[in-house]
């Protein structure tokens, strides 16, 4: 091998290693760039998938016994008491759902009580 | 003429200034309302990491209610409230009740869920926080925690407010029909 090729090898290979650092660079800027989007869009909130938020085993099961129901309104026909007391009954049903989580940001659950700084002792906060 | 009135402007605009200034002083005074007793800072030191399990587990409760309710929410706006309105353009039936419940049902949405981002957003930093080395801002920040979270149950009452008011509107659309 003749010292010219040699230079060109390894100009070459420190090519390769500046590509490599590009990229991790790169990959790094863009995957911060997009994590502050995630985190100050306030998404993360709303993202049950990230770490320590998925759902438990218990819950999975729980929701798998739920039957949804596939009713939805047609957005096209005659409007009739028959369509809208069908509408009526399924729309109840939801609402039913709805109410049971009347009490679901319930402000005691924050009490001094409850997070056992006041006087009595906390209570449970079931999951 | 001019002057005098001037005069009589400029006077009570610096009574009117002394008096912000008192009360501004007088609020400033008051603020410390949630200041802890040594009792309850030293609950706080002890029971640290119990009150940081309790609230990471109610944060954990909290993004599983929203999901629920956020799907619930969206099912009703999309299978029933907006279906029903169309269908009724394409009747011909004008219910402006109807549409005017739908605009305040997605501006609740929006609302609910912007609501909810920001008390997440408290909680979070109040769980990061450190109870046993500043108990009196730990404190401070649960105080407006708690203003979050009862801002939550606001937006769910008017929810389910305007949800039985649609309902109430359809059971009066099939009287009159």
């Amino acid at each position: 091998m003749n010292p010219g090729e040699e230079k060109k090898e390894s100009k070459g290979s420190r090519n390769i290693l500046i590509m490599g650092l590009g990229s991790i660079v790169i990959a790094l800027l863009t995957t911060g760039i997009s994590l502050a989007i995630y985190h100050n869009s306030g998404n993360i909130y709303l993202d049950r998938s990230r770490p320590g938020f998925l759902p438990d085993k218990e819950e999975i099961e729980e929701d798998a016994k739920k039957q949804d129901s596939d009713y939805a309104l047609d957005k096209s026909g005659v409007i009739t008491v028959e369509i809208l007391d069908e509408y009526l009954e399924h729309y109840s049903a939801e609402e039913l759902i709805v109410d049971s989580y009347n009490d679901a940001f319930d402000i005691d659950v924050l009490s001094d009580t409850n997070l056992g700084i006041g006087a009595e002792e906390p209570a449970d906060i079931d999951e | 003429m001019l002057n005098v009135k001037m005069m009589c402007y400029n006077r009570n605009m610096i009574k009117k200034s002394k008096i912000l200034f008192v009360c501004a002083l007088l609020s400033c005074l008051a603020l410390p309302v949630s200041a802890l007793s040594e009792t309850q800072e030293d609950v706080i030191v002890k029971k640290c990491n119990t009150i940081q399990e309790t609230l990471k587990m109610v944060q954990k409760k909290d993004a599983r209610v929203r999901v629920y309710l956020g799907s619930l929410y969206e099912k009703i706006l999309t299978k029933y409230i907006v279906p029903l309105n169309v269908r009724l353009v394409e009747n011909n039936v004008t219910n402006v009740a109807l549409i005017e419940n739908q605009n305040a049902f997605v501006e609740a949405r929006i609302l609910f869920m912007d609501d909810f981002v920001s008390y997440q957003r408290y909680l979070e930093e109040l769980t990061a926080m450190s109870c046993k080395t500043n108990p009196q801002e730990f404190y401070d920040k649960l105080e407006l925690v708690r203003i979050k979270r009862e801002k939550m149950t606001e937006d769910v009452g008017k929810m389910s407010g305007l949800i039985a008011k649609q309902k109430a509107l359809v059971v009066n659309l099939k009287e009159n029909l």
